[in-house]
């Protein structure tokens, strides 16, 4: 319930109008029946750490475009791959973090409507060996998210979660409008980074990432709902000696399983494009009838007086 | 309304607003939902960039006059609060303001103080202010124009009207409205137009003077004569002196920042089209054509009620300048391609000149009138949450709310049209030296 007052004043504070917001969640505490979960699917993978290199830079994927100098045409996780698929550069840490396992993978989205969390937890194997290293460096989670065209994440959103300290850093790449429809938008890709959460006595080391999105309308459906598919994310370890002034470095996450993990999808609502005829002739008919009463009765109301005076 | 006085309501509104941004503060900082409108961030945002020596509209969505940038500077530099109290101070000035002007039109003290109280504690414009929107600055500067013409300050309000329409596009509408009113003014031996004052009989129209005011606004018996007498050295004067000081802030802005400004305070108003839900009635028609566009018949057919209705009312109400901007904001809202509740403060700051001159009883129609309004704006919002929160496709019930609502607007207009008493804020040429000579007896 606190969740769905919280939906509500979250929606007014776009609308501006708090005092019927007050009368609105008065009114809508009769439960409104949840719809969507069956859209909530659950993806699974498990990953390993491979490829060690010295990195300095705010963002990996402000190197893609630095590159590309196109906003997406081409596949970033292919260029992310290609770029560090391989090498072993950072000398001292390489053996201390080859030992570093990432077992599990889990994403699913959270919330209904336009606007959810995409959770993905991150869980480590070796917590002896992950205690120890994070006891000598500074460690965190780099998480790229390819977004499809469908969905967004609001950069300002993001960057008040890091003056709240929940992310370490965050920016997003690509196509950053946050009004336009999916039709006339290109995609975007996220870059969150993290700190590596704390031990957790049952299950371990894990890093639980909620990444705030919001769907675009999407295109006309003759269905009524368009599918969005959310893809695997990049996954990158940085880490940094605490002792000595050393370059950071960054270690690339790839999966162990060969088997595919299932996508995260997101189903939203779509306009039908079947309503374009009636809905066009009926909003034009409307708004002339109630023109022409204002009109009507201006003109009256006018005379009248006119009259009168005489 | 005996235990209060305008200084003791403006006191305790300031309180209530200073309580309210202090709450707002504390909720920001403990609350995952902020008080504060996400649209203030944007102002301080770009208010930032300004102090840094950068342009306002290197931040997205930032689509507001540089001037409004420039006022939130210290934002950056005092406190993060400074707009908001900024906004609230305007907020309490249109308080000043509508007192200011039911005093000019003589209306008792009693009934002006229930005037103000509708603005100053409706809560809808406290949160506006508190929560960081701008609006309550265009409110207060349109309320003072109106001061202005009718203080016979011509130069003033066209100063304030070329201002204001670059800070927010929308009062463009008055124009014409501000032109006709000047027109009818008739300057007095106190070298201010004499005004016409309130009347509590319910024959306030049919007075001793009233034939002549009547015939002086331009009526719809002959609509095309008057135009022509609507060219007066003040609405010259006017018309030159807002556009060019309008024309000199827009070069000069397109000079400092080029194409942004232009494109993002200017254009983007002027040209918005948003598929996304909102209370307009255009918005699924809009959604269902965004991927092909609209084609010219589609955009003329949309644009003729809200012409029509703005006609309308400017033809048949200038004279009574308050109501008339009243009548023709809330049509323009209801009409306009893009509505949210924002909009809304835009004719709540004109009602309250509009209360005493209504012979509409609160009990009953009042109250149905303020009921129908709101459900209607509820029943949308409905909607609205279970497809923007529940992601149910709701896009047919909530366009047809949609239709509900501006069915609800324009019942609520023509009720406040029939019970208005039409009353021009001047008193016509004829009748001006008689009165003046009964004021100085």
């Amino acid at each position: 319930m606190l969740s769905f007052i919280r939906d509500i004043l979250w929606h007014l504070r776009d609308q501006k109008l708090m005092v019927f917001g007050l009368i609105f969640i008065v009114s809508s505490l009769i439960k409104v029946d949840s719809y969507n979960k069956i859209s909530d699917h659950v993806g699974k993978s498990s990953q390993r750490l491979v490829g060690c290199w010295p990195f300095s830079e705010a963002y990996l994927t402000s190197s893609y475009f630095a590159q590309q100098k196109s906003l997406f045409d081409s596949d970033c996780h292919d260029y992310l791959a290609g770029e560090y698929s391989s090498g072993d550069f950072c000398k001292g840490m390489a053996s201390e973090i080859s030992l570093l396992q990432l077992s599990d993978l889990q994403r699913r989205l959270h919330g209904e409507g336009s606007h959810r969390h995409l959770i993905s937890t991150l869980k480590f194997m070796n917590r002896s060996y992950i205690r120890s290293l994070l006891d000598s460096h500074d460690c965190k989670a780099v998480i790229i998210e390819r977004l499809p065209i469908g969905v967004f994440a609001d950069l300002f959103e993001l960057q008040h979660l890091v003056h709240r300290k929940v992310f370490v850093d965050a920016a997003v790449f690509g196509d950053t409008n946050l009004e336009l429809p999916s039709a006339l938008s290109n995609r975007s890709i996220v870059e969150v980074h993290m700190n590596i959460g704390h031990e957790n006595p049952l299950r371990g080391y894990e890093t639980v990432l909620e990444l705030p999105l919001h769907a675009r309308y999407p295109p006309l459906d003759d269905s009524g709902y368009a599918e969005v598919q959310l893809g695997h994310p990049d996954l990158f370890l940085h880490c940094r000696s605490k002792e000595a002034q050393s370059e950071p470095c960054l270690w690339r996450l790839t999966e162990v399983n060969a088997g595919p993990a299932e996508a995260v999808m997101w189903r939203v609502p779509s306009g039908n494009d079947a309503h374009r005829g009636i809905v066009s002739s009926v909003t034009f008919v409307s708004a002339l009838v109630c023109a022409l009463s204002i009109v009507v009765s201006a003109i009256t109301s006018r005379n009248k007086d006119v009259r009168r005076s005489r | 309304m005996g235990w209060i006085d305008l200084r003791r309501m403006l006191g305790l509104s300031a309180l209530l607003r200073l309580l309210l941004v202090c709450y707002g503060e504390w909720q920001d900082a403990h609350m995952e939902v902020r008080y504060t409108d996400v649209d203030y961030l944007v102002f301080s945002d770009a208010a930032a960039m300004v102090a840094a020596g950068r342009s306002p509209f290197e931040r997205a969505t930032y689509r507001y006059s540089p001037l409004l940038a420039y006022l939130l500077v210290p934002n950056s530099l005092l406190h993060p609060s400074w707009g908001k109290l900024l906004f609230s101070a305007a907020d309490l000035l249109v308080g000043l303001f509508v007192d200011a002007i039911l005093k000019l039109r003589g209306v008792p003290e009693d009934l002006r103080l229930w005037s103000v109280a509708a603005w100053l504690f409706n809560p809808f414009t406290f949160t506006i202010g508190t929560r960081g929107n701008c609006e309550p600055i265009v409110c207060a500067v349109i309320l003072w124009i109106i001061l202005c013409i009718m203080n016979g300050k011509v130069f003033q309000a066209a100063f304030w009207y070329g201002l204001i329409v670059h800070f927010r596009i929308y009062p463009i509408i008055y124009a014409l409205p501000f032109v006709i009113v000047l027109s009818k003014q008739r300057i007095g031996p106190s070298r201010k137009p004499t005004l016409r004052q309130w009347n509590s009989r319910r024959d306030i129209l049919y007075n001793n003077s009233s034939s002549a005011s009547a015939k002086s606004s331009p009526g719809w018996n002959g609509l095309w004569a008057p135009l022509g007498s609507t060219v007066t050295w003040d609405t010259v004067m006017f018309g030159l002196f807002s556009g060019t000081l309008f024309f000199l802030l827009t070069i000069m802005f397109f000079y400092i920042y080029g194409w942004d400004f232009l494109n993002e305070a200017l254009l983007y108003h002027l040209t918005r089209t948003d598929p996304r839900h909102n209370f307009s009635i255009y918005f699924y028609h809009v959604y269902l054509h965004h991927q092909q566009g609209f084609a010219v018949f589609e955009k003329f057919v949309s644009f003729l009620p809200q012409t029509m209705v703005q006609l309308a009312l400017i033809f048949s109400f200038a004279g009574d300048l308050p109501f008339c901007l009243f009548v023709q904001t809330v049509a323009f809202v209801a009409f306009n391609k893009v509505m949210t509740a924002q909009y809304f403060v835009w004719f709540f700051c004109l009602l309250p000149l509009i209360l005493p001159w209504s012979s509409m009883k609160v009990k009953w129609k009042g109250l149905i009138c303020m009921f129908v309004w709101m459900a209607s704006q509820i029943h949308w919002l409905m909607w609205a949450y279970i497809l923007e929160f529940k992601g149910r496709n709701v896009f047919v019930q909530l366009w047809l709310a949609s239709i509900l609502f501006l069915v609800a607007n324009t019942l609520v207009l023509l009720m406040l049209i029939r019970y208005h008493k039409y009353s021009p804020i001047f008193m016509p040429l004829a009748r001006s030296g008689v009165a003046n000579s009964r004021k100085l007896e």
